[in-house]
C-alpha cells in the first residue's frame, strides 16, 4: 500500500520541479541560449499534449469496451501530419505572417477582423471544452482515489456505494480544479509577451509528454511480458476477456466518424492550435513533427490493447477498465511502477489542462475583454502606462479559473458519469464544428464572414442539441424524457433522431448532422454575402499565402499620429519596457519621436505584433484609435492586395499596348499606300515621258532611215527632211530641258535668288522674246495699264520665264480669225495680279482640273499637236509656289482663257508707285 | 519545377493513400480472424500501414526540406502575377 503523503509529496514535487523547469526555460530563453528549448524536437514533445489522460487511462477502457476503436483516435492526426505540407504548413505560415494568437484570432483575422466571429469562436471552444476539462478532473480524482484506496481491493470498491463516492469525488474534483487553476495561472500569465509564446511552458510539456509516454511503455512492458508472457500470449486471450477484435461492425460509420473528428481536433482544439501554431518557433520544425509525433503516437498506443487484454482477464469483473493501467501494477505490488503510471497520468491531464486553460484565456481575453475594454469611455490608464497590460493579465487569470470552473461545474452535473473517451469525443464533436470555417479560410477565397458565422452558429447548435445536451440525461430527468420523446413531444427534433433519422450510432448522428448542416450554412450563405474590403484583402493573405513575400503589406495610409503616440498606446498594452523594445526594434533609427510621423510598414507590422498579445481584431480597434487616418479606401486595398487587380492591371497595359501597336500599324498602312500612289505617279509620269519622247523620236528615225536609203532624194525634198530632223531634236531636247527643269524644281534643288524685279520691265522683255512667235501666228499682244515702278519680289530670269510661257500658250492655241492676247496688271493690297485674257478656244471645263499636271494640254486641234511638251504650266506654277505667288486659271463665262498670276509685292517699294499714281 | 510538382503529388498521395488504407472497405480485408507473427491480423495489418506512413512521411520530408528552405528564404521583391508559366 502507498501511503498517502507519499503521493501527495511526489506529485507537489513532481510540480515544482516542472516549476523549475519552466523557470529555468524562460530564463534561457531570455539570455538566447533556446537553441534545445526552440528544436524540432520540443516541439514535436509538445504537439504530444494531444495525448491527455483520455490516452493514458481512457484509450485502455475504451479498447476493453470497444476493441480497436481507440486507434482511430491516433490514425486521424497521423493522416493530417502526413499531409502536413499542405494542411499544417499553410497554417503555420500564416499563423506566422498575421501574429495569429489563437484559433479564434484565425478565423477572426481571416474573415475581415471580425469581432463577432471572435467571440463567437470563443463562446464555442469555451463551451467545446469544458467536458474536456471535466475529463481530466475525472481523470485525475479517480485515479488519486484509486492509489490512495488501500492498494487493490474489490470488495471495497464493491461496498462503497455510488453516492458516498461521487461525493468524495466531487470535492477531490474540486480541490484538484482549485489546484490546477492556481497552477496554470502561475504557469501561463506572468507576463504578456508580444508574440505569445511560453517558452517556460513549452519546455514544462515537453518534459510530460516524455514522462508520460516512458511510464506508460514501462506499465505495458510490465503487463505484457510480466503477466501476459508476450504479445502472443497476451492477444491470445483477447476472447477470454470478452474483447472482440474481429467485430464485423468495427470499421463501420463510427470509424469513419472518429477519424474524422480527430483529423479536425489535431487542429482545432485550442491547445493544438496553441502548440502547433502560436508556440511555433519556426516553420521547419514541421518537418521533424511530421514523422516524429505519429511515431509518438504509436509508441503510446502498442500497449493500449495488451493492458486492455490482461486487465479484463486477471482482474475481477466490475473493475473500472479506465484505471488499468493503475489497478494492474498495485494488484501485482509494483507499487513503485504504480506510482510512475500515476505520475503518467498526472502529467497527461495536467499538460492539458495548462495549454487548454492558457489558450482559452488569451481567447477570453483578446477577444472578449480587451474589446469591451477598449470600446467602453474610460480605459485604466495609470501613469506607469501598464493599464491595459495590467487589465489582460487579470482577464486571463479569471478566465483560466472560470474555464476550470465549468469543467468542475460539468463534471458536477453529469455526476462524473460515464467512461472518459465518450467524454472526450463530445469535446471533439464540439471543436470539429471550427473545420469547415478553418478550410475554407485557407482555401476558399469566396468564403465570407456572414457565411463563417452562420456555419458556426448552426454547427455549434446541432452539437448543443445531438451531443452536449445528452450527456446530461444521466443525471437529469427532465434531459433523460427530452431524448426519449423530444421537445414538446416532436419526434422529429428529439436530440439523437434528428428528422427521424433513428438507429444510428450516437456520435455519428450529431457529429453527421452538425457538419452537414454546418458547411451547407457556410457555403450557401457565403455564396449569398460578398467580403468587405478588410475581408478581401484577408482573404487573399490567407489563400495565396505562398505566392506573398514575407514583408507586411501597409495597409494605413497617411495618419496624423507621431510616433511618440503610438509608442504611448503600445505601452499601454504591452507594458513599458516591452514596448520601448520592440520600438527599438521596428525603428531602430527613429530617435525623435515627437516630430517623426510612422511609415504605414512600420503602422502595419506594429499592428502584428499587438495582434500578437491581444489578437487581430483587437489590435485593429486600438492602432484604429490612435490614427485618425483609419485604415484604407476600398480601391486602395485592391490596389495593395488583390490579385484580380493585379492582373486588371496587366491586362489593362496590354490593352494599352494593343492600342498602340494598332495606331502604328494604321500608320504604316497610311504611308505605305500613300508610298504605293507615289510608285503608281512615278510610273505614270515615266510612260508619259515615254510617249512624249517617243513621238519626236519616231519622226527623226523615220526621216533619218528615208535620207539613208534614198540617195536620189531632190535636195529641196532633203533639206526638208533635215529640217524636220533638226526641229525634232530640238523639240526633244527642250522637252528633256524641262523635264529636268521641272524635278529639279519639285525636288527644290534649283535654288535662285529672290530680288526685287520691275515688272513692267520683265513683262517687256517677255513679249519681245515671243514677238517671233508672236508674228507667226498673228497674235497681237495688248498690254493694259503697264505700270511703271511696280517691283515684287522675283526672280527675274524666271518670272520672263512664266510670260513667255503663258504668251507663247495663248499664241500656239488661238485659232480665232484676229487672235489676241490681253495682259492686265494691277495691285491689290500686299500683291501684283498680273492677267492674260485671250480670245482663243478656251479650256474646257473637264480640262480646268488637270490643266496645272504634267503633260496635260487640254483639248486641242491635231495640227498643232507637236507645239508642246505640256510641261509648260506645270513648270509656271512651281516657279510661281516657289516665289511666294500662285498661278490660277480664272473663269470667263464665255471664249478665251484667263490666267491670273500673282506675286507679293517688294515691300520697300509697294507704296511709292501708288502714291504717284 | 517538374521534380517539385512529382514531390509534392507525393506529399498529397500520403494522407489520401493512408485514408484508403485504413478505411473501409479496404481495412476489412485485414479484418480477419487469423494472426501474423502472434498479432492479430486487424492488429498487424493497421500498425503496419501506420509504420509505413511515418517511414514515408520521414523519407519524403527530407526532400520537401529543401524546398521548404528556398520557400523560407525572404523575397525582396513582391511577386508578379502569374504569367502562365506554370502551365
Amino acid at each position: 500500500m502507498i501511503s498517502g503523503s507519499l503521493v501527495i509529496a511526489t506529485a507537489v514535487v513532481y510540480v515544482i520541479l516542472l516549476f523549475a523547469l519552466a523557470y529555468w526555460s524562460d530564463l534561457m530563453a531570455r539570455r538566447g541560449q533556446d537553441k534545445l528549448l526552440r528544436s524540432p524536437l520540443v516541439f514535436t514533445l509538445a504537439i504530444s499534449v494531444y495525448c491527455t489522460s483520455w490516452t493514458f487511462y481512457g484509450a485502455v477502457g475504451s479498447a476493453a469496451r470497444n476493441g480497436l476503436e481507440f486507434l482511430a483516435i491516433y490514425l486521424g492526426p497521423t493522416l493530417v501530419f502526413t499531409g502536413w505540407w499542405f494542411g499544417l504548413r499553410k497554417l503555420v505560415r500564416i499563423g506566422h505572417n498575421q501574429r495569429i494568437t489563437s484559433v479564434a484570432d484565425l478565423i477572426s483575422s481571416r474573415f475581415g477582423k471580425s469581432g463577432r466571429l471572435a467571440v463567437l469562436v470563443t463562446l464555442m471552444a469555451v463551451v467545446g471544452i469544458t467536458p474536456y476539462i471535466a475529463l481530466q478532473l475525472k481523470a485525475i480524482a479517480t485515479s488519486l482515489r484509486v492509489i490512495l484506496g488501500s492498494g487493490f481491493d474489490g470488495d471495497e470498491l464493491a461496498q462503497a456505494g455510488p453516492l458516498p463516492q461521487s461525493l468524495d469525488d466531487i470535492g477531490l474534483a474540486f480541490a484538484i480544479a482549485a489546484a490546477m487553476a492556481l497552477f496554470s495561472i502561475l504557469f501561463g500569465t506572468r507576463n504578456v509577451n508580444a508574440n505569445e509564446q511560453h517558452h517556460g511552458v513549452v519546455a514544462a510539456i515537453a518534459f510530460e509528454a516524455i514522462v508520460k509516454l516512458i511510464a506508460l511503455i514501462a506499465v505495458g512492458l510490465f503487463v505484457v511480458f510480466s503477466i501476459g508472457g508476450g504479445f502472443e500470449a497476451t492477444y491470445a486471450r483477447a476472447g477470454d476477456a470478452g474483447i472482440v477484435l474481429n467485430a464485423t461492425d468495427a470499421f463501420g460509420p463510427r470509424w469513419l466518424t472518429i477519424t474524422i473528428l480527430s483529423a479536425a481536433a489535431i487542429i482545432c482544439l485550442p491547445r493544438q492550435f496553441q502548440i502547433t501554431v502560436v508556440e511555433n518557433a519556426d516553420e521547419r520544425h514541421l518537418r521533424t513533427a511530421s514523422w516524429a509525433f505519429p511515431l509518438y503516437l504509436l509508441g503510446i498506443s502498442i500497449f493500449t490493447l495488451p493492458i486492455a487484454i490482461i486487465g479484463q482477464s486477471v482482474l475481477p469483473a466490475g473493475s473500472d477498465p479506465d484505471m488499468f493501467v493503475l489497478t494492474l501494477p498495485l494488484a501485482y505490488d509494483q507499487q513503485g511502477l504504480a506510482l510512475f503510471a500515476f505520475i503518467g497520468g498526472f502529467s497527461s491531464a495536467t499538460s492539458m489542462i495548462i495549454i487548454a486553460s492558457i489558450a482559452l484565456s488569451i481567447m477570453i481575453s483578446n477577444h472578449i475583454v480587451v474589446p469591451i475594454a477598449l470600446r467602453s469611455t474610460k480605459v485604466p490608464d495609470h501613469e506607469s502606462g501598464s493599464g491595459m497590460t495590467r487589465l489582460v493579465l487579470t482577464s486571463r487569470r479569471i478566465s483560466i479559473a472560470v474555464v476550470l470552473l465549468l469543467g468542475f461545474i460539468y463534471f458536477w452535473l453529469t455526476a462524473g458519469s460515464g467512461a472518459l473517451a465518450p467524454i472526450g469525443l463530445i469535446s471533439f464533436a464540439g471543436v470539429a464544428q471550427f473545420l469547415p470555417a478553418i478550410i475554407a479560410a485557407l482555401y476558399w477565397r469566396d468564403a465570407t464572414a456572414r457565411g463563417a458565422l452562420a456555419g458556426l452558429l448552426v454547427g455549434f447548435a446541432i452539437w448543443g442539441w445531438s451531443s452536449f445536451l445528452p450527456s446530461f440525461a444521466t443525471s437529469s430527468e427532465q434531459i433523460a424524457a427530452l431524448l426519449q420523446a423530444g421537445p414538446w413531444g416532436i419526434g422529429f427534433l428529439r436530440p439523437q433522431a434528428l428528422l427521424g433519422l433513428d438507429g444510428l450510432d450516437p456520435l455519428v448522428h450529431s457529429v453527421f448532422w452538425s457538419l452537414l448542416g454546418n458547411t451547407i450554412a457556410l457555403i450557401g450563405v457565403s455564396l449569398l454575402s460578398e467580403n468587405n474590403a478588410m475581408g478581401r484583402l484577408q482573404a487573399h493573405l490567407f489563400v495565396d499565402v505562398f505566392k506573398q513575400s514575407t514583408g507586411g503589406h501597409a495597409r494605413y495610409l497617411d495618419s496624423s499620429a507621431t510616433l511618440n503616440d503610438l509608442l504611448y498606446m503600445t505601452q499601454r498594452v504591452l507594458g513599458a519596457e516591452p514596448a520601448k523594445a520592440l520600438f527599438a526594434k521596428l525603428a531602430p533609427h527613429n530617435k525623435e519621436l515627437e516630430a517623426t510621423p510612422p511609415t504605414p510598414e512600420f503602422i502595419s507590422k506594429l499592428e502584428k505584433e499587438l495582434a500578437g498579445s491581444i489578437g487581430a481584431a483587437s489590435a485593429h480597434v486600438v492602432l484604429g484609435q490612435v490614427i485618425s487616418g483609419e485604415s484604407i479606401t476600398f480601391e486602395e486595398v485592391l490596389q495593395m492586395a488583390d490579385e484580380t487587380q493585379k492582373i486588371l492591371e496587366y491586362s489593362q497595359r496590354l490593352e494599352h499596348t494593343t492600342e498602340e501597336l494598332q495606331s502604328t500599324t494604321s500608320k504604316l498602312r497610311a504611308a505605305n499606300q500613300q508610298l504605293r500612289e507615289l510608285d503608281q505617279q512615278k510610273d505614270e509620269f515615266l510612260s508619259q515621258v515615254s510617249h512624249e519622247v517617243r513621238t519626236p523620236m519616231t519622226a527623226i528615225r523615220s526621216f533619218a532611215e528615208i535620207l539613208l536609203k534614198h540617195d536620189d532624194l531632190e535636195s529641196g525634198q532633203r533639206q526638208r527632211f533635215l529640217n524636220t530632223i533638226h526641229d525634232e531634236s530640238m523639240r526633244l531636247t527642250s522637252l528633256l530641258d524641262e523635264i529636268l527643269d521641272l524635278s529639279a524644281l519639285e525636288r527644290g534643288e534649283t535654288l535662285w535668288h529672290n530680288e526685287p524685279v520691275e515688272i513692267g520691265a520683265a513683262l517687256r522683255r517677255a513679249i519681245d522674246v515671243c514677238t517671233p512667235l508672236t508674228n507667226q501666228h498673228n497674235l497681237e499682244v495688248r498690254p493694259k495699264n503697264l505700270t511703271e515702278d511696280v517691283w515684287v519680289v522675283a526672280n527675274t530670269d524666271r518670272i520672263c520665264q512664266v510670260f513667255i510661257n503663258l504668251i507663247s500658250n495663248a499664241a500656239k492655241y488661238n485659232d480665232a480669225a484676229q487672235p489676241f492676247v490681253e495682259i492686265d496688271t494691277r495691285t491689290e493690297g500686299e500683291e501684283l495680279l498680273v492677267d492674260f485674257s485671250d480670245n482663243g478656244p478656251g479650256i474646257a471645263r473637264g480640262d480646268r482640273e488637270i490643266i496645272f499636271d504634267k503633260f496635260s494640254r487640254g483639248k486641242r486641234d491635231p495640227e498643232s499637236s507637236h507645239s508642246g511638251s505640256g510641261l509648260g504650266l506645270a513648270i509656271s506654277l512651281e516657279i510661281l509656289i516657289k516665289m511666294g505667288g500662285s498661278l490660277k486659271l480664272l473663269s470667263t463665262g464665255g471664249r478665251g482663257a484667263r490666267f491670273q498670276v500673282r506675286l507679293p509685292l517688294a515691300a520697300s517699294r509697294v507704296r511709292a508707285p501708288l502714291e504717284r499714281a | 519545377m517538374r521534380r517539385r510538382r512529382k514531390l509534392e503529388f507525393l506529399a498529397f498521395l500520403l494522407p489520401v493513400g493512408g485514408a484508403i488504407l485504413i478505411l473501409p472497405p479496404l481495412v476489412l480485408i485485414a479484418n480477419a480472424n487469423t494472426s501474423i507473427f502472434g498479432f492479430p491480423a486487424i492488429v498487424a495489418y493497421l500498425f503496419a500501414v501506420w509504420l509505413a506512413l511515418i517511414i514515408a512521411t520521414y523519407l519524403l520530408q527530407h526532400k520537401l526540406g529543401s524546398l521548404q528552405d528556398i520557400d523560407t528564404e525572404p523575397e525582396t521583391q513582391p511577386a508578379p502575377p502569374d504569367s502562365g508559366t506554370l502551365k
